[in-house]
């Protein structure tokens, strides 16, 4: 379990972050209260609306992130030209910036979040209203549309992107639950070929019920930047190994992986697989070739005469797939 | 959480989990299964787990490493469902998944 003095530690960084982005957003609030909207001035208020809404979500502040999520959705429409920001617009940010306020106070003092969006229900409608109608009428709007659909990007220019994480094995008591990053990060794209390693869990009794012993392997279909998915993980890019792939890595980028994954990973076709460099269905056909084909001939071998990968990821995999094996064998002698 | 371990036939054990299953909670249910030594079966009913976080989901994990196809996962909640399909692991738990009749 981590101790009080660490997670003090941690929701004293949250909350000084918190609280400087709170108050550089109502400053850009009151400057455009005051003069002609100008770009940056709108940009910078969708960062700070949207780092915030970050930080908040790492922490699993679920009322906190329903708030920001509403006022950041009302900004980015305006940042996007749908729309330009209105005198009603600008004080019902800054009220529900004084919500948010209000709720860290509440956090730091009873080390337990306001439920500010129940309690708020008419601030909330209001946001949600000014993104459903340009005359600023606020409309009642059921709960079950408020959802992170809008966040995502268009289609058209999605990429894909790959993401490979390993814990510390203290990330748990630390108070970071790693499943809260990965649905954090479908509110940024399409997750695909999730997968949970944790083959470098010690066998029962040994396991240690508190430690984190696990890594994932993860697609994620996105337009956002790479710094957008990168500040997903800014709060455990101590307490973890981040490696973010994106749509133009190189077969070697992936190779590198492959050999600085700890022994006892899983089989080649997983991890080539999980590395983006080939689909479950070339794996598949390949181990069928491998079938009909003579009993010694390697997998990769197929894999290559079937064009599916180059052989220099191969060989990498097939070395990584040896050492396992020599590794299995040296354990069970 | 309440963890309730009781040995229902010779060798045959069920473990019920009540209330939230988290980093908070582990280290209490793997101190319930110390009686445990090489079971015939060990059936975990999952049907009052509120809450379950990854800390959870590895136990489950670690459970079946060690026991393999004498691991019975039984009445998933829908905490748990979450948890098994945010990971894809339905595969991994095998016929151990149940979906239940309906999921709200």
């Amino acid at each position: 379990m981590f101790s009080q003095e660490q997670w003090d530690q941690l929701l004293t960084s949250f909350l000084e972050e918190a609280r400087e982005l709170i108050q550089s957003a109502e400053s850009a609030l009151l400057a455009l209260d005051e003069q002609e909207a100008d770009e940056d001035t709108i940009h910078g208020l969708f960062r700070s609306m949207h780092t915030l809404k970050g930080s908040a979500g790492l922490f699993s502040l679920d009322a906190f992130v329903h708030f920001a999520h509403e006022m950041e959705n009302l900004i980015m429409r305006v940042r996007d030209g749908e729309f330009s920001l209105t005198p009603d617009m600008i004080s019902s940010l800054l009220k529900a910036l004084d919500v948010l306020s209000l709720a860290l106070n509440g956090l730091e003092e009873n080390g337990e979040l306001p439920a500010i969006d129940q309690d708020n229900p008419e601030l909330l409608a209001t946001l949600r209203a000014f993104t459903k109608t340009k005359e600023s009428v606020p409309v009642p709007i059921k709960e079950a549309e408020v959802d992170v659909e809008r966040d995502q990007p268009p289609t058209a220019s999605l990429a894909d992107w790959h993401i490979s994480l390993r814990f510390d094995h203290q990330i748990l008591q630390f108070g970071f639950d790693p499943a809260s990053f990965i649905r954090y990060l479908t509110r940024l794209g399409q997750l695909h070929d999730v997968h949970l390693i944790h083959s470098d869990m010690p066998s029962w009794p040994d396991f240690q019920a508190e430690q984190c012993y696990l890594g994932i392997e993860l697609g994620l279909q996105t337009n956002a930047s790479k710094t957008d998915i990168e500040s997903v993980f800014e709060f455990i890019q101590d307490l973890s190994q981040i490696r973010i792939f994106p749509p133009e890595s190189k077969v070697d980028d992936y190779l590198q992986l492959i050999e600085s994954l700890p022994n006892e990973q899983d089989r080649l076709g997983e991890i080539l697989i999980s590395s983006g460099l080939i689909t479950e269905k070339e794996l598949a056909r390949g181990l069928k070739k491998q079938h009909e084909k003579t009993e010694t001939s390697l997998i990769g071998d197929v894999l290559v005469q079937e064009g599916s990968v180059p052989p220099a990821a191969v060989d990498a995999a097939l070395k990584k797939q040896n050492q396992i094996r020599e590794q299995k064998q040296q354990d069970s002698a | 959480m309440t963890a309730l371990l009781e040995e229902a036939t010779a060798g045959n054990w069920r473990l019920s989990l009540q209330g939230p299953f988290t980093i908070y909670e582990v280290n209490e249910v793997q101190q319930s299964l110390k009686p445990l030594h090489s079971p015939a079966s060990l059936t975990v009913d999952l049907a009052d787990v509120d809450e379950m976080d990854t800390a959870g989901l590895q136990l489950l994990i670690a459970l079946r490493n060690w026991l393999g196809d004498h691991l019975h996962l039984t009445r998933h909640s829908s905490a748990v469902i979450d948890m098994i399909d945010l990971f894809q692991l339905a595969g991994f738990f095998g016929d151990d998944i149940v979906l239940p009749g309906h999921k709200e």
